[in-house]
């Protein structure tokens, strides 16, 4: 056994689904699932839960986008955060202490208006704050760029490991299996339908297959031919040793391409990124990302200087043209379904996973889900959302 | 050979089961407080492979990152899986190798993005 809640032994020669992978979305849909009375699933996983993305990222979670799209979906997700450990009885430790996107240039300050203007109209609460009050909620900023921001008061972050764990223990108790180690090779079809699934372990039978593959969920889409613009980009975050509460809430700059938050244990945990997706897919640190998030947070931060970096990781996501997840059945292969294309996969998991289980048991896409269907890649219609801290290449 | 800090403690009692009281004084990692309790009770409870046990103890992760208690899991990791050789697998050594001040590592021509 590899966590509290993985099944010991083999898988059994078939069930009503097939998940692929149990990183935080695959996990969240086996137990929404269960939760609809769904229970004879396998969720299959080459490594042990959580060891993809869902164990390496900022654990940072906000439901104050710019589009509809983004902002329905992602505050489903926020009321479920809140939630989820009582429903999950575990602790997920999530600390609702607020969630800033800092603004540092006039050009930012300039837009924020109408952002916030759009996050109400969709029924998200945000706060827009001048320089005083910018510095005010966090005093360790440098001045020349704490310029503005828009605060969402109930966004902040969770423990990533434990909103693994809890999602893992409540579907295995639920009556889910899931395995760890078990490598699924190809997705099978009969007819053009899913028939299954076939792994280092054997086949299994299983008329709904669901791709929650994370980075690698484009090799398994190719054994059915299903073509979409998925690519990998490869991120990277350092740790600092504990230091004095100095943030209280989850930040994010655009202007930096960062994301931060520190702990309860009191560690500075940051990452940042370059403009265009590094696609190696390497979990070794390199020098350069480690300059580069030294340089930018100690020029955000001044007073971290003298804090000292642990430790550095990194971690993939499988990311698409328009950064929006993919989420719904595939196109032409009836009983295959998608959960891929995640950049901000774990604060939308346990809203996608709910509106993907009804969508599989029901047979009915919810509004919420409609628009991040894979068409969309196909047709060119993409996603328009103007608040992610991410730059492609092209724009930059 | 690897040194095995338990072993003269285990050759003197054989078979017998230390008291939970002992494993919770008896301290592996240093860093993050993590005892032999801790080890013993998360073991239990399924957390039975390096790379998890890790993230359910916080060894590993303190200011030496592991230098001080690697030995020490892996030995404690051996005796919970009945016995044999000690357990080498360790999650990997992340960079730096020393903790390293922030301002170090400040270099403008690296940075990428808007802030450059
Ligand atoms: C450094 C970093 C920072 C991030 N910060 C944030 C953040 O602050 N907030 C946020 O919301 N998101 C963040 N993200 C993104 C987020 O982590 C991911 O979008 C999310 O974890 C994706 O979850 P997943 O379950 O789809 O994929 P994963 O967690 O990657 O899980 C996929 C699983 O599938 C398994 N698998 C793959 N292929 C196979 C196969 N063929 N057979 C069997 N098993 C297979 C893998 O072993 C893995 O466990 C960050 C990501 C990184 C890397
Ligand atoms: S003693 Fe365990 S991390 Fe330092």
């Amino acid at each position: 056994m590899t966590l509290p809640g993985v099944t010991a032994g083999p898988p059994a020669s078939s069930y009503d689904v097939v998940i692929v992978g149990a990183g935080v979305q695959g996990l969240a849909t086996a137990y929404e699932l269960a939760r609809r009375g769904v229970t004879n699933v396998a969720v299959v996983d080459r490594s042990w839960p959580g060891g993809g993305a869902s164990g390496r990222n900022g654990e940072m979670i906000r439901s104050a986008f710019s589009s509809r799209e983004w902002t329905q979906l992602f505050e489903l997700s926020l009321k479920r955060f809140a939630e989820l450990s009582a429903e999950l009885d575990f602790n997920i430790l999530f600390s609702p202490s607020g969630y800033l996107v800092l603004a540092s240039t006039e050009e930012e300050v300039a837009g924020q208006d109408a952002i916030a203007a759009a996050q109400a109209a969709y029924g998200v609460e945000t706060e827009v704050l001048g320089a005083a009050q910018v510095r005010k909620l966090v005093p360790h900023l440098n001045p020349d760029l704490a310029l503005g921001g828009i605060l969402q008061r109930k966004g902040g972050f969770a423990h990533h490991d434990a909103v693994v764990w809890g999602y893992l223990r409540a579907a295995a108790r639920a009556g889910v299996s899931v395995f760890s180690g078990i490598d699924v090779l190809g997705v099978t079809t009969a007819g053009g339908r899913v028939t299954g699934v076939r792994t280092s372990a054997g086949d299994i039978a299983a008329d709904v297959v669901v791709n929650a593959a994370g980075t690698t969920s484009d090799d398994l889409n190719q054994t059915v031919g299903v073509e979409l613009p998925l690519i990998k980009a490869r991120l990277e975050m350092i740790v600092t040793e504990p230091v004095k509460p100095f943030l209280s809430c989850a930040l994010a700059s655009p202007h930096m391409l960062g994301y931060c938050h520190q702990t309860a244990r009191g560690e500075f945990v940051g990452g940042t990124e370059r403009p265009g997706a590094d696609e190696t897919d390497s979990l070794n640190t390199t020098y350069h990302m480690l300059r580069d998030t030294a340089t930018k947070w100690v020029k955000l931060f001044p007073s971290l200087a003298g804090v000292r970096i642990l430790r550095s990781w990194a971690g993939t996501v499988s990311q698409t043209p328009d950064f929006a997840p993919v989420l719904g059945e595939a196109p032409g292969v009836p009983g295959y379904w998608l959960s891929v294309g995640w950049i901000y996969g774990f604060m939308g998991a346990p809203g996608a996973a709910q509106l993907l289980a009804e969508a599989i048991t029901t047979g009915r896409v919810p509004d919420t889900m409609a628009p991040f269907g894979a068409q969309r890649l196909l047709d060119g219609r993409l996603i328009e959302e103007n608040t992610l801290v991410v730059i492609s290449e092209e724009a930059s | 050979m690897i040194r095995q800090p338990f072993r003269r403690w285990r050759e003197r009692t054989p078979g017998r089961r230390r008291s939970a009281a002992l494993d919770r004084r008896t301290l592996v990692c240093p860093c993050h407080d993590a005892t032999l309790f801790d080890l013993r009770n998360s073991w239990d409870e399924g957390y039975q492979h390096p790379e998890t046990l890790k993230r359910a103890t916080a060894v590993f992760m303190g200011p030496c990152q592991g230098k001080m208690c690697a030995k020490l899991v892996g030995n404690v990791v051996a005796e919970l899986q009945g016995g044999g050789e000690p357990e080498q697998r360790r999650p990997s050594v992340r960079p730096p190798l020393f903790p390293v001040r922030m301002g170090d590592l400040v270099h403008e021509d690296e940075v990428g993005g808007g802030a450059a």
